[in-house]
């Protein structure tokens, strides 16, 4: 059940993104990632995710800028999942925090992510 | 009734008429009146038909006869003295009478001025003056049978008078007395007419009356004076001085020197024009000195100070109001002075003010104010009223401070403190990001159904992402030892080209990522230096891995090396997002991360360059950051001192090889003499040495101990520690290899000095003064190992 749920993970540490995306695909997801905000647009449109996990903090097309493009594309047809490294008081993951559906801090916890997003699977 | 032809000389009205006329005479010694012989009659019609006091005395006693006029100075006397002896009527002023009876008896005829009498008229003595006119009264065969007296009571008169010359006796007194000097001068030339004693005492007692001012007082000549006399005599109009400076001539002395206040007043005459001026002063040296005093101690104060009136306009400023602002105090009072203020400040003083007008009590307010430079500074106002008896407000006082610089600091700390934390939020993502794969790889080794290929890259992962994190925590902890003076460099030889290679090994993975160009240029013909090799990398790569994060794809980076005037340049440019001149100034503190590169979202504390910039320093460089602007790129240059230098021969940085030895040391002079370290410093320096200075025995073991440096240079009269106590301490800190060359530079030369200086440990004893080459042939000679 879970094989039809399609995850986009974006993230501009390899490490993180690597690590994350063999952890969901155990759990059966389907799984492609993005090196940055900009790389990730068109992979949205090619690979019509459930879900988008993005990271807040990156160069280029950050998280923040990328969850309201995302919004303006695709309304609410994508769930968006956030992580940041940053304090939850920082402008920039505030504004992110109001766009997406879910939040974690990093280090995130994989376990508490994937029931986040089993309901959808 | 019918009047008797013969008493016809007797007619009138007056009362005198009628008393004469109704006594009867017969039994008196003047007989009856019919029979009074004619130059008697003529005589006493004459008086009675006169208004004017006047009588006449008949015969051998002179008896009385006189007018109603002369009723009035006899007073009480009248009526009982007519006909009676003269001197017996008069009988109190006899003996003053009598010789003047006798001559006119005698044929004498004269007049009398104001002719002094006490009288007892009136039941009581008086003075009574008296003008007299006396002459002899013929009878009809011609001998002097009579007197005849008109006289007029001027005691009225001659009270006036008197009372008058009081008067002026007393004013002429007062004029004298005046505590102010006054004189009266006359005509253009100016004569004095009267001085009074002040005046007199003022000029010292010198002879003035009769003569011109310029005569009299010539050096008041050339200060001004007669000057301002001449414009009173020409215009009519009174000069005022005050607080005017004068000298006046001492004799036997130093002259006077002295302040005055003083009016020249025109006199004019009866035809309105002026002949005269009166002077009229006083000395006000002992105010004018006191004013000057608290002049002087307003002016000093390190404020500005001012009084205001109850309306808010400004009365008084101190000299360090036109000390700042370059506006004079006349240009500033009342609200001129808002001029200087800031225009964004322009409500600041106002509102205080209102607020205190009408509550009343002190205030303070901040704000700018222009300085005479243009620019702007801050200062802090506080005012307090002085208040009357009810408490209204009579005045305000007030001092403005310069706190420009209070603010600065205050600003400074205030960004510092955004800065630390910044920097922790910083430090928290940045040890976050690699906790995130760690946690997420930890968690595929728990799952039972990672295949063996998962589980090595997670391994992988996790072994990288802690050496990241290791790596973070290495940078935090050097920082740490930089700012607090206990990183240690570990020196080696080492050759240019070694540390250029290391440092871009570091950095290519990132550059070939962002598709940089990355050229090298070594211009140091295969140089070699002492230095600590791991620290150097680290340096280079910073720069290096700064140039690959702030330049966006596709950039340039150059990196290149070479020699100038000994000095070895090593220097990394990139075609990246550029400085801002102000960005200069504060890229190397440390957390200053620029709000531009934060945005880049690139990593890292924002340490980098702080801790590149102290290592650099350690090894006695300098680092240096260059940009044309935003948008520009950048270039970092950093300078190391050339320590060895195998230059191939065809190497075209010849020039330097006079100076440059063939092994170079750190050295470390220590001598409460900075001067003369500075000079021994530049020449080791010349030479290719790294060398530090300190200025006591204590700071000279503190670097020491940090340093290991190859050579100390002690003074031996240290303060805090002398130098036997550091080269001790020194021989005390047996952990091989390090040994340095103690060398002794003292003024102390004797055998017993050398011997004291041997047993401390010292190697080599250099007497002062030596020059900076003796001791370069000393280093030379003893050449010790580097450490």
């Amino acid at each position: 059940m879970v094989d039809e749920v399609r995850v986009l993970i974006v993230d501009d540490s390899p490490d993180a993104a690597d690590m994350l995306a063999c952890a969901l695909e155990l759990d059966g997801f389907q799984v492609r990632v993005a090196g940055d905000g900009v790389s990730a647009l068109p992979l949205v449109a090619d690979f019509q995710p459930h879900c988008v996990l993005l990271d807040v903090e990156m160069p280029g097309l950050d998280g923040y800028e990328l969850a309201k493009r995302l919004r303006e594309l695709y309304a609410d047809d994508i769930v968006l999942i956030a992580v940041t490294g940053r304090a939850a008081d920082d402008d920039r993951v505030k504004g992110t925090f109001r766009i997406v559906d879910h939040y974690f801090t990093k280090p995130v916890d994989p376990v508490r992510l994937k029931k986040v997003m089993r309901p959808f699977g | 009734m019918k009047t008797d032809p013969d008493l016809a000389f007797l007619a009138g009205s007056s009362s005198m008429a009628r008393l004469i006329r109704e006594r009867d005479w017969s039994s008196s010694a003047l007989g009856a009146a019919q029979d009074w012989p004619q130059s008697l009659r003529s005589t006493v019609n004459l008086l009675l038909r006169s208004a004017f006091p006047m009588f006449v005395a008949w015969g051998p006693e002179l008896r009385l006869l006189h007018n109603d006029a002369y009723g009035e100075i006899l007073g009480a006397k009248h009526p009982a003295s007519l006909g009676e002896p003269f001197l017996d009527v008069w009988h109190e002023i006899r003996a003053d009478l009598a010789p003047l009876v006798a001559r006119v008896v005698g044929g004498e005829a004269f007049y009398m001025e104001n002719l002094p009498l006490r009288l007892r008229r009136r039941g009581y003595e008086e003075d009574a003056w008296f003008t007299f006119s006396w002459s002899p009264v013929l009878d009809d065969d011609g001998a002097i049978a009579g007197i005849y007296c008109a006289c007029v009571e001027t005691t009225p008169m001659v009270l006036a008078e008197q009372q008058q010359r009081a008067e002026q006796e007393r004013l002429k007194t007062l004029f004298n007395q005046a505590p102010g000097f006054a004189a009266v001068l006359r005509g253009p030339d100016h004569v004095f007419e009267m001085a009074n004693q002040a005046y007199h005492q003022i000029t010292d007692g010198r002879e003035l009356i009769g003569k011109p001012v310029a005569q009299a007082l010539p050096e008041l000549v050339s200060q001004g004076y007669l000057g301002w006399l001449d414009q009173a005599y020409r215009s009519g109009e009174p000069f005022v001085g005050r607080s005017v400076p004068v000298t006046l001539q001492r004799s036997g002395t130093v002259p006077l020197d002295a302040f005055i206040d003083f009016v020249y007043q025109p006199l004019k005459n009866a035809a309105g024009q002026v002949d005269g001026i009166f002077i009229q002063g006083h000395e006000v040296t002992d105010q004018y000195q006191a004013n000057q005093a608290l002049l002087a101690f307003s002016n000093s104060i390190p404020a500005i100070a001012w009084v205001a009136g109850v309306d808010g306009r400004l009365q008084r400023l101190n000299s360090q109001w036109e000390i700042y602002t370059g506006q004079s105090e006349q240009q500033s009072l009342g609200f001129q002075w808002l001029e200087a203020l800031h225009p964004d400040d322009r409500e600041a003083p106002g509102l205080a003010w209102e607020a205190a007008r009408v509550g009343g009590w002190p205030w303070k307010t901040e704000y700018r104010l222009r300085g005479r430079d243009g620019a702007y500074r801050w200062f802090h106002t506080r005012s307090v009223p002085q208040l009357d008896a009810v408490g209204r407000v009579l005045l305000w006082f007030g001092t403005t401070t310069d706190i420009e610089e209070s603010k600065q600091t205050a600003q400074a700390l205030r960004d510092a403190d955004r800065q630390k934390d910044e920097f922790l939020a910083t430090l928290a993502h940045e040890l976050r990001n690699p906790l995130a794969p760690i946690r997420t790889a930890v968690h595929l080794l728990e799952t039972s159904n990672a295949g063996e290929h998962v589980r090595s890259r997670a391994v992988k992962v996790i072994g990288r992402q802690v050496g990241h994190m290791a790596h973070l925590l290495d940078d935090l902890i050097d920082i740490a030892r930089i700012t607090q003076n206990r990183l240690v460099l570990k020196k080696d030889m080492v050759s240019v080209e070694w540390v250029m290679e290391s440092a871009l090994e570091a950095v290519r993975p990132l550059a070939e990522s962002k598709r940089h160009v990355l050229t090298v240029d070594d211009q140091t013909g295969g140089a070699r230096l002492l230095a600590d090799p791991v620290r150097l990398t680290q340096i280079l790569s910073n720069l290096l891995n700064n140039a690959c994060k702030y330049t966006d794809p596709g950039g340039a980076i150059a990196f290149q090396s070479g020699i100038q005037d000994g000095v070895l340049v090593f220097k990394v440019t990139d075609t990246g997002i550029g400085l801002t001149a102000e960005s200069i100034g504060r890229i190397f503190n440390m957390f200053a991360q620029e709000q531009s590169a934060l945005h880049r979202s690139e990593g890292g504390l924002g340490v980098g360059l702080a801790l590149a910039k102290g290592l650099v320093e350690l090894h006695g460089g300098t680092l240096t950051a260059y940009s044309d602007g935003p948008g520009h790129g950048s270039s970092f240059v950093v300078n190391v001192p050339v320590s060895v230098h195998e230059a191939t021969p065809a190497a075209p940085s010849g020039a330097s090889e006079s100076l440059a030895t063939a092994v170079a040391y750190t050295v470390l002079l220590a001598d409460d003499n900075t001067d003369a370290t500075n000079v021994l410093a530049d020449v080791l320096r010349g030479h290719g040495h790294v060398v530090h200075t300190v200025n006591n025995g204590a700071e000279a073991i503190d670097l020491a101990s940090r340093l290991k440096p190859d050579i100390l240079v002690l003074d031996i009269g240290m303060p805090v520690l002398n130098g036997y106590e550091v080269a001790r301490w020194t021989k005390s800190q047996n952990h091989a290899p390090w040994n340095p060359l103690l060398i002794a530079a003292t003024g102390w030369g004797r055998d017993d000095d050398r011997k004291k200086a041997r047993d401390a440990g010292f190697d080599v004893h250099l007497t002062k003064p030596f020059s900076p080459e003796q001791l370069v042939d000393v280093i030379t000679q003893h050449k010790p190992a580097p450490v």
